[in-house]
């Protein structure tokens, strides 16, 4: 293998040497003069809609810089897959008017120190109507189950393959695979 | 990996942090209920992170002089500071030699960087442990507050009556030491006193320890076995390391004359309930009986059955149940004649 | 109320004005700068925080700074003594024993614990003292073999 350069020999790691010398730097490592830290406000409950956020006294907190919530974001769904058929662009950045998961980004906070952040996060009171939640694909099977996005609506999807491994809907009889929408029209 | 959904930078809560010098320093700070002893901090701190305990005041007590000694003592026996490591206990050759179960069990406790700095009086007082309660603040919020807590319920059981916590205990070094009969010294401002190391716990699995404001456990003296005695301290684990056991069950068993009759059994159990469990009626079965396979099977079985098991920390009640009795059958027969006096301290 | 702690770190002394509730992984990343130990869960769950105090590995996510006032702390910036790398280093880097290099220094000062008091470990030996210390990238086998084959290489005492 003596005319390859690369192939077949021990490459030396490119960032090796940092790593294991502590001197390369994660993005947690870097600190700049001024930097706040920032903290997340998560949903505690699975599917609610958002009935109000108050920030004020988060906001009052010495110390804090900025609350923000799905308000003062662009509202602008992202998602998966953005710009074709299938699109799963229902996320937001912050929680614009319901949640629909344990851990959904309701509001963010920027502070001088990570415990004066997390101490305003304790501060923000948001009131939750909680509404029904599917654990499980039965659950979510089943008819009427809440759906987690409007965007999709619910049709169960058939299929099974041939033997060259394409799907043909329909021609080998009701195997179902997954409970899935059909494309959003445009 | 951790059980805090994957919410990592616990910052500690504010507190006065406190270097008192001398044992009666300590013991006189730790009267006042806004105080909490730091001695390894490898369990106090994380449930400070969690926001479990939020003492004004921490007393670290590692200051106070000549607790962490371990000495044999005139007859045969030894005593151990109570800010003696477990690693120390571990490597201990004074340990290794006499009561080899007792250097088992620090061994399995954690991994090595928690046993070094993590002591034998903190694995003693340990406070009980339920997966409901043992987490950061955020997977604690879509619940109501638990009785361990001061809340109205207990998610364990979420039917039964209030107030009851069904948090377990959950120490390791504590079943060997019980089984071994040890006693412990603990002292206050003023006096001292010893106490059989059974009666440190108060089966509450809210306030496990029945130790006043203002003591401390300073030691623990571990008495001579006879010849011939024999032990072992299996724990189970979903790892091979770091976890708390689902059960930990620790056998000394002493023999006749003819090596095969059991004079004595001391079987106690962790992880069972919330305090550690003797399992007295297994005990009273293998008293004056030849240690056969089948008699560990059916003390094993009385072990089980003296116990009320319930699901806790995914583990449920039907598996527990199994695993104490394959558990106690295997403790028996390691604790056995045949075998030597070691325990394995990991599974 | 921050007030003053005196800590050795990699041989050097400092003066530390910080909060009696932080903690020494806290003080060594924010106030210090030593940003080669890593938080990776900060409750004790995962090694990446270890430091060698007065030559033991702890978590210092699980440390006060003022239970180190006295001792003599190092981390991995300090590992390498005068050398340009410490063997460890070395064998890390020849056994492709680092992926992406979050667990690394906790694995190193573990295993730099570990040759100090045991020049020749077996790799069971090895396996034992990185019980603590856990890896999601590498699968710990050529982690293993590195430590194993830095072993009896000139060590410093830690």
């Amino acid at each position: 293998m003596s005319r390859f350069r690369v192939v077949g020999k021990s490459v030396p790691k490119i960032d090796g040497l940092g790593l294991v010398t502590g001197e390369g730097k994660f993005a947690a490592d870097y600190s700049l003069p001024g930097m706040l830290w920032g903290k997340i406000l998560r949903s505690p409950v699975p599917h609610a809609r958002i009935v109000s956020i108050n920030t004020s006294k988060a906001a009052q907190l010495p110390g804090v810089r900025a609350v923000v919530t799905g308000q003062d974001t662009l509202k602008r769904p992202y998602g998966q897959f953005e710009g074709t058929a299938w699109s799963g662009a229902d996320m937001y950045a912050l929680a614009v008017d319901k949640v629909r998961f344990v851990g959904e980004e309701v509001a963010a906070v920027a502070a001088v120190d990570e415990l004066t952040a997390e101490k305003a996060l304790d501060l923000i009171e948001v009131e939750y109507e909680e509404l029904p939640f599917v654990l499980g694909i039965e659950e979510a099977m089943r008819d009427a189950a809440p759906l987690v996005t409007r965007r999709l609506a619910a049709t169960l999807c058939t299929g099974s393959t041939t033997p060259t491994g394409t799907s043909t809907p329909g021609s080998h009889g009701p195997t179902t695979f997954v409970r899935t929408g059909s494309p959003p029209s445009r | 990996m951790s059980g805090n959904g994957g919410f990592a930078a616990l910052r500690l809560p504010e507190f006065s942090y406190l270097e008192p010098r001398s044992l009666q320093e300590a013991c006189g700070l730790l009267v006042d209920s806004g105080s909490l002893p730091l001695s390894g901090g490898t369990d106090l701190l994380v449930n400070m992170k969690y926001k479990l305990l939020q003492p004004p005041r921490v007393v670290d007590i590692k200051g106070i002089a000549d607790l962490a000694l371990i000495q044999e003592l005139p007859g045969g026996g030894i005593v151990l500071g109570a800010l003696t490591t477990l690693k120390e206990i571990e490597r201990s050759a004074l340990v290794k030699e006499r009561f080899p179960l007792l250097a088992a069990a620090a061994r399995s406790v954690g991994i090595p960087q928690i046993r070094n700095k993590a002591t034998l009086g903190g694995n003693i007082c340990l406070d009980t442990r339920c997966w409901y309660y043992n987490v950061p603040t955020f997977s604690r919020k879509p619940r109501e507050v638990c009785s361990k807590l001061g809340g109205p319920v207990c998610h364990v059981v979420p039917g039964e009556k209030q107030g009851r916590c069904y948090a377990l205990f959950s120490a390791d070094t504590v079943p060997v030491l019980m089984a071994l009969e040890a006693k412990v010294t603990i002292a206050s401002a003023e006096d001292s006193r010893v106490i059989p190391l059974r009666e440190l716990y108060s089966g509450d699995g809210v306030n496990p320890l029945t130790l006043r404001r203002g003591e401390l456990v300073t030691e623990v003296r571990v008495p001579p076995l006879p010849a011939g005695a024999g032990g072992a301290y299996l724990k189970l684990r979903e790892r091979g390391t770091l976890d708390f056991p689902i059960l930990g069950i620790a056998a000394v068993l002493t023999f006749a004359e003819d090596k095969r009759t059991c004079r004595q059994a001391r079987i106690v159990l962790t992880g069972v309930s919330s305090s550690p469990f003797e399992a007295t009626d297994a005990e009273a079965f293998l008293e004056n009986t030849p240690l056969t396979a089948q008699a560990a099977t059916e003390a094993a079985r009385l072990v089980r059955k003296q116990l009320r098991v319930y699901p806790l920390n995914g583990i449920s009640a039907r598996y527990k149940r199994s695993m104490i009795a394959e558990y106690a059958a295997r403790a028996l027969l390691q604790a056995g004649p045949a075998a030597s006096q070691e325990g394995n301290g990991r599974i | 109320m921050k007030r003053g702690f005196r800590l050795t770190v990699n041989g050097e002394p400092y003066e530390v004005l910080a909060a009696p509730h932080a903690t020494l992984l806290e003080v060594l990343r924010e106030d210090l700068g030593l940003t080669g130990t890593k938080e990776g869960c900060d409750e004790g769950t995962c090694g990446a925080c270890t430091v060698l105090v007065d030559r033991d590995p702890w978590l210092a996510c699980l440390t006060l700074v003022g239970e180190v006032q006295g001792k003599e702390v190092r981390t991995v910036e300090g590992l390498a003594g005068g050398r340009a790398l410490h063997p460890l280093q070395e064998s890390f880097l020849e056994h492709g024993a680092v992926q992406c290099g979050f667990c690394t220094p906790g694995m190193l000062m573990t295993a730099a614990a570990l040759l100090a008091e045991r020049p020749h470990p077996s790799e069971e030996e090895v396996r034992e003292a990185l019980e603590g210390n856990f890896c999601r990238c590498t699968g710990y086998v050529k982690i293993v073999d590195a430590v194993v084959a830095a072993g009896g290489r000139q060590n410093e005492p830690v």
